[in-house]
C-alpha cells in the first residue's frame, strides 16, 4: 500500500513515520514555508536582543499590525519573531468570516508545533473512554509518541491524584529559586490543597534537557526561537527520521484544496503547487493530518464540491479557551531575575470541575514574568503610562501568570462551514456553561494562589480560538450521526482516514498536540 | 505625513526625559515611520487635533498621559506614547536601563505628581480649551 499525508506538523510528520516503520510507501504533503529564524547563539534573552541587528524590527514588527493600537491591544500576543508561524493573509484569503474565533494558522513547515511551548499530559482512560477506541493500544501509541518528542520523566502527586501517566523518559526542568519559593509554599499548605484536590507539579515539557551537545542550555529565548533545536520540532527530528527512509517522498510545496471523489474513492487530489492549481489522479490511501482547521477546510470543500450532504453528521470546532490571572509574589520583590529560567512555564498544576455533568481535568501553567515583551501588560496597569512602567520594572521581577485552559464540548452552532457562495465561514460561540465553568476555576484559582502567598492582579480572558488547542472539525465516533468512525476512517470515502485532532470530539482542558500526535499513531496502526 | 502629527526631535527629547528613556536617533526615525502607518489606518478626529495642539511644555506631558489614560484611550496621543514605550523595550540598553532605574522613591514622587495632575486638570483642560479658542 502506498499512503500519502497532507500536512507535516507534529501529527503528519508523526503518522508518516508511523507508516514507513510499518513498511509503507509515503508521500508527505506540505505547504510550509522556511524557518527564518536568526539562531544567534547568544547566552539568553538579554543578549539575543543584544545581538539583533534590528532588535525593534524582530520584536515589534516591521509593520503597524504588530503594534496595533494600544486601546484593544492584546496581552502577551505571539512574540512578533514568531510571526512568520502564521499567515493572516492566507486566512483572510480561505476563510471569508472568523465570527467569534480568533483563528492562529500556520503555513509554517512543522506547523504550529515550529513555535509551540505546550506541555505533554495524556489523556487518560476517563479522557477517551466515550471515544470507542482501544485504549490499550491508544497507550501504546502515546509511549512511543512520548519518547519521540523527549518528554520529560515526571512522577509526582499530580500523576497519582488525576490517574495520569508517565510516560516520559528526558530529564525534567531545573526549577529556579522562584519555583522553588512557590512550590514550598504549596507543600506547606499541602493538606488544605489534598483536601481542594488541588496539585502542582513540574512540567511536562518536550524539551531534550539531558547533558547533551543539543540539550536545552539557553532557556530564556525559546519562544524566539531554539538555535540547539532542543524544543521539540518536526523538522529538525521527526523529518528528518522520515528522510532516511527509501520508500519516503516529501513534497514541500503542495497545498490540497479538496479531493475529487468517485464510487466512494478519492479518485483525484485537487492541490496548488509552487501557487498553480494541479489535479492529480489517486491509487492511494490519504491521511489527513493538516491540523484540526485546515483539515476541516479541506474535508468540507470536499463535501461541496462532490455534492455530500454533511446535514446528517456532527462536525464542530472546539479550543480549550485561555484565560491568565496575573499575580505578585511580593517575596520576590527586588530579587535578582534568572535569565536562565526558561520563559515556559516549569510548574504545572491541576484540578478537577464539573462541566457538562463530567468530572473534567483542568490544566494550569505557572509562567514568570522574566522575559516578554512588557509593553502591552504596561499599557494595561490602570494608572498613567509613565507611572505604569515604573511600577511594573520595580516589581516585576516578582510577577508571574497563571494560565488555565478550559475544556470544550461539540454543538450544533460552532463550526467550519461553506457557505452558498462557496467561502469558508467559521462560527463560535462560548456557551453560558462555559462561561459559567471559568468563573468557577477562577475564584478557586484565586484562593490558591492567595494560599501561596501570591496576590492575583488581573485576569486576563482570550478570545475564543487563542488558545490554539482545536480540535472535532470531523468528529469520530461509533453511531451514524459521526462522519468518521472509530479508526479515522470517513465513513462515505473509503480511501481517506482523518488522523489528527480534527476527529476528537470532546476536548480536555489538557493540551491537545501531544495527543493528536498520539491519536494520529493509533489510527495508522488501526488502518495497517 | 501630516507634519503636525510627526514626532519632531524636540518633541521626542522631552518623551525620553518624561519616560527616563535613552535617546536613541534610530528609535525616533523608526517610531516616525510607524506613526506614518498608524495615520494610513486610522482617521485622525478632532480631539486628536486639540490633544497635539495642547503638547507644548513638558508638563502638558504629564496632563496628556493622565487624561489619554482615562478619558481619550482612543487617542493619536496614546498610541503615540505606548509606541515610544515599546520601541524603547526593544532596543537593549534601554530595556537594562528601564529594568534598573525604577526605584520606590521615583514611584512615589510620582504618585504625588499625579495627585496633583489630578486635582488640576479641571484647569490645565479649561486653560487649552481656552487658548484653542482664542486661536
Amino acid at each position: 500500500m502506498s499512503a500519502i499525508v497532507i500536512g507535516s506538523g507534529i501529527t503528519g510528520s508523526n503518522v508518516a513515520l508511523s507508516l514507513l516503520e510499518k513498511g509503507e510507501s509515503v508521500e508527505l504533503w506540505d505547504f510550509g514555508k522556511k524557518e527564518n529564524l536568526n539562531t544567534i547563539n547568544s547566552a539568553n534573552f538579554i543578549d539575543f536582543k543584544k545581538n539583533l541587528e534590528h532588535s525593534v524590527e524582530n520584536l515589534i514588527g516591521a509593520r503597524n499590525n504588530q503594534f496595533p493600537n494600544p486601546y484593544n491591544q492584546k496581552l502577551f500576543q505571539i512574540p512578533p519573531l514568531r510571526n512568520f508561524i502564521l499567515d493572516k493573509q492566507q486566512v483572510n484569503n480561505e476563510i471569508s468570516n472568523l465570527n467569534n474565533f480568533d483563528i492562529y494558522q500556520s503555513f509554517n513547515k512543522g506547523g504550529l508545533a515550529n513555535g509551540w511551548g505546550a506541555n505533554c499530559i495524556p489523556y487518560n482512560e476517563t479522557d477517551v473512554h466515550d471515544w470507542g477506541i482501544d485504549y490499550k493500544k491508544f497507550s501504546l501509541s502515546q509511549k512511543k509518541i512520548f519518547k519521540e518528542l523527549n518528554v520529560s520523566n515526571i512522577n509526582d502527586n499530580i500523576n497519582i491524584s488525576f490517574n495520569i501517566v508517565n510516560y516520559g523518559e528526558e530529564s525534567s526542568i531545573i526549577l529556579d529559586n522562584r519555583d522553588d519559593y512557590f512550590l514550598k509554599k504549596f507543600t506547606q499548605n499541602y493538606e488544605f490543597f489534598k483536601d481542594q484536590k488541588f496539585e502542582i507539579g513540574k512540567s511536562r515539557l518536550a524539551i531534550k534537557n539531558s547533558n547533551t551537545e543539543d540539550s536545552c542550555k539557553l532557556t530564556s529565548r525559546c519562544l524566539w526561537g531554539c538555535p540547539q533545536n532542543a524544543i521539540y520540532n518536526p523538522i529538525h527530528s521527526t523529518l528528518k527520521k522520515c528522510k532516511s527512509f527509501d520508500k519516503f517522498k516529501y513534497f514541500d510545496n503542495r497545498k490540497v484544496s479538496h479531493f475529487k471523489v468517485k464510487d466512494s474513492k478519492i479518485d483525484k487530489i485537487v492541490f496548488f503547487e509552487d501557487s498553480t492549481l494541479k489535479i492529480k489522479k489517486n491509487n492511494s490511501k490519504i491521511f489527513l493530518c493538516a491540523g484540526a482547521v485546515q483539515s476541516g477546510i479541506i474535508f468540507n470543500k470536499t463535501c461541496t464540491n462532490n455534492n455530500i450532504n454533511l446535514n446528517r453528521f456532527t462536525t464542530g470546532l472546539m479550543d480549550t479557551k485561555k484565560v491568565k490571572i496575573v499575580y505578585l509574589l511580593p517575596k520576590m520583590i527586588g530579587k535578582k531575575i534568572s535569565y536562565k529560567s526558561i520563559q515556559f512555564n516549569r510548574l504545572v498544576g491541576a484540578m478537577n470541575e464539573i462541566y457538562e455533568n463530567r468530572n473534567e481535568y483542568i490544566h494550569l501553567e505557572f509562567l514568570h514574568l522574566n522575559s516578554l515583551f512588557y509593553q502591552p501588560l504596561i499599557n494595561n496597569l490602570p494608572l498613567p503610562l509613565r507611572l505604569s512602567k515604573d511600577i511594573f520594572y520595580k516589581f516585576y521581577s516578582s510577577l508571574g501568570v497563571c494560565t488555565y485552559f478550559l475544556p470544550d464540548t461539540l454543538n450544533d452552532y460552532n463550526k467550519i462551514r461553506v457557505n452558498k457562495r462557496n467561502e469558508i465561514e467559521i462560527n463560535y460561540n462560548e456557551n453560558k456553561e462555559k462561561l459559567l465553568l471559568d468563573k468557577k476555576i477562577e475564584k478557586r484559582i484565586k484562593k490558591y494562589l492567595l494560599k501561596m502567598s501570591a496576590i492575583p492582579i488581573k485576569t486576563i480572558r482570550y478570545d475564543s480560538g487563542a488558545a490554539i488547542h482545536y480540535a472535532g472539525t470531523i468528529p469520530m465516533g461509533i453511531n451514524d450521526k459521526f462522519p468518521v468512525n472509530t479508526i479515522g476512517q470517513v465513513k462515505f470515502i473509503n480511501n481517506l482516514i482523518v488522523a489528527d485532532a480534527s476527529i476528537i470530539p470532546r476536548l480536555s482542558s489538557k493540551p491537545v498536540s501531544v495527543n493528536a500526535a498520539s491519536l494520529g499513531r493509533y489510527i495508522v496502526y488501526k488502518n495497517t | 505625513m501630516n507634519k503636525v502629527f510627526t514626532i519632531t526631535a524636540t518633541e521626542y527629547s522631552k518623551y525620553v526625559k518624561y519616560f527616563s528613556l535613552m535617546d536613541n536617533s534610530q528609535l525616533l526615525e523608526i517610531a516616525n515611520f510607524k506613526v506614518k502607518n498608524y495615520l494610513k489606518d486610522n482617521s485622525i478626529s478632532n480631539i486628536d487635533l486639540f490633544l497635539e495642539s495642547c503638547n507644548c511644555y513638558y508638563y502638558d506631558i504629564f496632563y496628556l498621559d493622565f487624561f489619554s489614560k482615562f478619558f481619550f484611550k482612543k487617542s493619536f496621543v496614546r498610541f503615540k506614547f505606548n509606541l515610544i514605550v515599546a520601541l524603547h523595550e526593544s532596543d537593549y540598553e534601554n530595556f537594562n536601563n528601564m529594568v534598573n532605574n525604577s526605584t520606590i522613591t521615583k514611584i512615589l514622587l510620582d504618585i504625588l505628581k499625579f495627585v496633583f495632575i489630578f486635582i488640576t486638570s479641571p484647569l490645565w483642560l479649561i486653560y487649552k480649551l481656552l487658548k484653542s479658542k482664542i486661536k
